[in-house]
């Protein structure tokens, strides 16, 4: 197989190349078989409660529907497995926002190198096992109670510690395919967790398009179709970036004077990827799972009709909906960029390696650009995700066809992330490799 | 020396203004910023779109399998009774 050294290899060729590097072979089997391990914790019951009654009313319930999804089904099988890579994700993201507010770990994760990375690593962990005991205990008293064959002490106990157990072994696992493996591994397991319920989805599609007439086949086709334009248009998006350049002043080390350089810094259109739209949708499922419980609740009075009324108005497909959904995208890009991109510390370590902005002077006004270049482009991206979260819904109502429901504009943009971050993983490995034969040939 | 009467104008109507100027100042300079961004090249776009249907494909179907197995040996009484 020829392929051309000047360019990244296309995707076709990696797949290709997969099978012929060594070293690439061998992580991609560790990935492969360690995310097969990850599956066979979903079918590990956990023991005394009644799995088909809790399944059966999990269908029911769009909250822990959208939550199932993440965890690949685990959820309703009541495996030991249940929460998965959620706990890890949601102490990472506490961990983020910490970082952020608390001065002592942004100096831990920005000056102490290698080491402060590591502590930051453990840190989360041990609040992924705090965030794990609490949400098992959630799950064992709010959800598995009444599906429970002998409720009382000893159950809360042994389910807490099954669904802790299982999820820190998830986390090992997830941090097993990071070191060893191919991709990230949090990352993956989420991606697996959410095509795992694709199968079950389309076979649900199929059949509706079989039971109804020539209208139901268009509108699965036409169903079909947007999802496949919004795939290339998450990569479009995903894959644009704002090159600012940046001018290396000329330098002169002993003898040798280093001429100017220019490289680039590049910007993502959407910075914050995925996670605007995860947290929007976490708070605009909260008013349903607070209804939730305030109808079950006597002793809230007035509250609970509030709640109802709150969670009938953020329905999804309402215009009401739509417009606080796109609200919350906007508000948490902006919350998700200002995390991800200082402009101060690019400008000071720009200034420290006596680089500049063409046309920029150093220091504040560096700073003031680069603001202003990062809120442009924010608002862009904002737009964009407002776009992809909301046209699934506005098409689930035009073409009547609701099996896809909970794999909205969250899964594909997880899945489009994802797949081509492995991918790319995946290419650099076989460009390295390549290259190491060029070396090694003499 | 004649002293000149400072003309007062109110704070309000220019504050609009300004906003007014602002927002599309904010606009055009976003429209800018847009025209600036990179964007992947035809093959780029074919060749990743291509990478992610391929990957959800095969992840599905070995996972589908895998699942199936599992499904299947949960529901034999001689191991969960």
């Amino acid at each position: 197989m020829v392929v051309s050294r000047d360019k990244a290899p296309s995707a076709q060729e990696t797949f290709l190349q997969m099978a012929q590097a060594a070293g690439l072979r061998g992580r991609l089997l560790i990935t492969i078989g360690l995310l097969i391990l990850v599956r066979v914790g979903i079918f590990i019951p956990v023991p005394d409660i009644d799995r088909q009654a809790f399944s059966q009313a999990i269908n029911d319930n769009s909250v822990i529907g959208f939550l199932n999804i993440f965890t690949g089904g685990g959820l309703s099988t009541v495996g030991i497995f249940a929460l998965g890579i959620l706990p890890y994700i949601n102490a990472s993201i506490i961990m983020q926002l910490l970082t952020a507010a608390i001065p002592a770990l942004e100096d831990l994760q920005k000056n102490e190198g290698e080491a402060g990375r590591r502590k930051i690593s453990q840190y989360s962990r041990y609040i992924a096992f705090g965030w794990c005991i609490i949400q098992g205990l959630g799950l064992t008293v709010g959800l598995l109670r009444p599906y429970a064959n002998n409720y009382g002490p000893l159950f809360i106990f042994q389910t807490v510690l099954a669904i802790t157990a299982g999820s820190m072994f998830v986390m090992w696992i997830s941090e097993l395919i990071t070191e060893r493996g191919i991709g990230n591994g949090a990352s993956l397991l989420i991606f697996v967790n959410i095509v795992a319920t694709l199968p079950q989805t389309l076979g649900q599609t199929i059949e509706y398009a079989q039971s109804g007439g020539r209208q139901s086949i268009t509108a699965v086709v036409l169903l079909m179709l947007v999802f496949l334009v919004m795939i290339v248009g998450i990569v479009f998006v995903q894959e644009g970036t704002r090159r600012i350049p940046i001018i290396s002043a000329r330098r002169q080390v002993g003898k040798k004077l280093y001429r100017e350089r220019t490289s680039y810094l590049p910007l993502r259109l959407n910075q914050g990827g995925v996670m605007p739209i995860i947290f929007a949708s976490a708070v605009l499922i909260l008013p349903s799972s607070l209804a939730g419980f305030a109808t079950g609740n006597e002793g809230l009075g007035g509250f609970g009709e509030i709640f109802v009324q709150i969670s009938n108005a953020l329905r999804p497909g309402t215009w009401v909906y739509t417009v606080v959904y796109s609200v919350m995208i906007f508000f948490f890009s902006y919350f998700y960029a200002s995390l991800i991109v200082n402009p101060e510390d690019v400008s000071k370590n720009l200034k420290k390696m006596g680089s500049s902005i063409p046309g920029i002077r150093p220091g504040k006004k560096t700073e003031q650009y680069l603001e202003g270049v990062l809120n442009r482009l924010t608002f862009l991206g904002a737009i964009f995700l407002s776009f992809v979260a909301t046209l699934p819904i506005f098409v689930e109502q035009a073409t009547g066809v609701t099996t896809f429901q909970g794999l909205g504009a969250t899964s594909l943009l997880i899945l489009v992330g994802v797949a081509i971050d492995t991918a790319k993983q995946i290419q650099t490995y076989v460009i390295s490799q390549r290259y190491e034969g060029m070396i090694k040939q003499p | 020396m004649v002293k000149k009467e400072a003309v007062r104008t109110d704070s309000t109507e220019d504050n609009s203004v300004d906003n007014v100027q602002a927002r599309s100042n904010f606009i055009a300079a976003t429209k800018d910023e847009l025209a600036k961004v990179v964007w992947p090249s035809r093959q780029q776009l074919i060749s990743e779109s291509v990478a992610v249907i391929l990957m959800v494909i095969l992840v599905s179907t070995v996972i589908y399998f895998v699942d199936q197995i599992f499904g299947w040996i949960t529901k034999q009484p001689f191991l969960f009774g």
